[in-house]
């Protein structure tokens, strides 16, 4: 082969590792399909809980009727999870744990819990101190799940 | 042909006997002394043990075993090592252990029999313990009810499953200096958090980069790609320019990231177990030390 070829070929290679790795360097951005959807789902029940943290700790002035909205919306959201998790969909930047399909049974019920509590908070809404252990609650169960079935990769 | 026979029996001599002389020295920690008229408390003893985070090796969780006894499983790239039982059986746990033993194992991880202990125990990071810490740490576990449970022994290949050549892996990875107290105004809080951090907390044993031989090779808590289960974990010298104080404080009581998100893997046991048990000034410490890093660059 001519140098300008090998020039070419290598010019090439290096385009595509390039945006490969552009492709791959944020955790969300190439995200797709259902991988997207459910990423952006958790960051919104992430955006929720900063809210509620917000109330609880005074930064934020308590309002019970958003209070019951933020709960009413992690509810709808919970009950989704399990069917955003379909075989094979845990490829990068999925931080999906492998386990969610060996212990698909645990996986649901980490979801429910989920649903559960949200309803509780939701109840609980318009007493302060119920709503504020029921925040508690909800914190605890999106560790628990997060611990058995989440893995950061990157 | 004669001078490549010498060559090779003088390498095997030296071999052989670099591995029955010279290995079986290294490490051994000879010099490890303490005043056995120590009084231990009990009470300050559990919480040393929290803050030191035994519970969740020592304890099979998933096997519903009792708290202190071992048998977890601990997978490492090495194999799997099954973890000790640490309540004071006498056949199958530490009773009866001298208090100096308890030190030696705790601090330079070599066991009563002389033996090393592998690196997956962070003695490096305990190195620098009290000697009141490590009285009252002692007292409180001889204080628990002793659990008779054999823990076998760890599944590694060789030559990792020679015990004596840990002794090479100490002389490669000598233990981290003693903290020294800071006397600026602040000093009194950070100096608890460098020791709470560095030492009990042992957190750089997973937050500083390890090298396929386990050893370390970052800069302290500059981050992991080698974490436990496989993970990466975060580097923590420069989380004090985007979380605050009370960011920090308030992830180590609850796993509540800034942005909402909440914590998983081998951090939410830490959490669980250690700093989310330990007391609102000690959590403000380790904020104010992880800060003042980021400050330091």
């Amino acid at each position: 082969m001519s140098t300008s070829r090998h020039f070419l070929i290598a010019i090439t290679v290096a385009a595509g590792a390039g945006l490969l790795t552009f492709h791959f360097a944020n955790a969300h951005s190439g995200a797709t399909g259902v991988v997207k959807e459910r990423m952006e789902m958790m960051k919104s029940m992430g955006n929720s809980m900063k809210e509620l943290a917000a109330m609880v700790r005074g930064k934020q002035e308590y309002d019970a009727g958003r209070v019951r909205a933020i709960a009413a919306s992690m509810q709808g959201h919970a009950k989704m999870i399990p069917a955003m998790f379909p075989k094979g969909s845990n490829k990068m930047p999925s931080e999906a744990k492998e386990t969610i399909w060996s212990d698909p049974a645990g996986f649901a019920s980490s979801a429910k819990a989920l649903a559960n509590y949200a309803g509780k908070l939701a109840g609980a809404a318009d007493n302060q101190d119920a709503s504020k252990a029921a925040i508690g609650d909800l914190g605890k169960t999106c560790k628990s799940c997060h611990t058995g079935y989440r893995l950061k990769k990157q | 042909m004669k001078r490549v026979f010498w060559i090779v029996a003088i390498s095997l001599a030296g071999l052989v006997g670099g591995y029955f002389l010279v290995i079986p020295r290294l490490g051994q920690a000879g010099d490890v002394s303490i005043d056995d008229t120590i009084a231990g408390d009990t009470k300050r003893g559990a919480y040393v043990a929290t803050a030191a985070g035994c519970y969740t090796c020592h304890t099979d969780d998933k096997g519903k075993g009792e708290p202190f006894a071992g048998g977890r499983a601990l997978k490492t790239p090495f194999g799997t090592i099954h973890v000790p039982n640490i309540t004071p059986d006498k056949e199958t746990g530490i009773g009866g252990w001298s208090l100096l033993e308890f030190k030696r194992a705790l601090t330079a991880g070599v066991a009563p029999n002389g033996t090393h202990y592998y690196p997956a125990f962070p003695y490096t990071s305990y190195a620098s313990m009290t000697d009141q810490d490590t009285a009252d740490l002692k007292s409180y576990f001889d204080a628990l009810d002793p659990v008779s449970r054999e823990t076998g022994p760890p599944e590694l290949f060789w030559p990792v499953s020679d015990r004596s050549f840990v002794g090479v892996w100490k002389l490669l990875n000598a233990p981290r200096k003693p903290i020294d107290a800071d006397t600026g105004p602040a000093g009194a809080q950070i100096s608890r958090g460098g020791y709470l951090v560095e030492v009990l907390g042992h957190c750089g044993a997973c937050h500083t980069q390890r090298s396929r031989l386990g050893g370390f090779t970052g800069p302290p808590l500059g981050g992991n790609t080698r974490g436990p289960g496989g993970g990466k974990v975060p580097g923590l010298r420069a989380l004090g320019r985007k979380w605050s104080a009370d960011d920090i404080a308030s992830y180590l009581s609850d796993g509540m990231t800034p942005d909402g998100d909440f914590v998983g893997g081998e951090m939410a046991h830490v959490i669980d177990h250690s700093t989310g048990k330990m007391s609102e000034t000690d959590r403000a410490a380790i904020a104010a030390y992880l800060v003042g890093l980021a400050e330091d660059g």
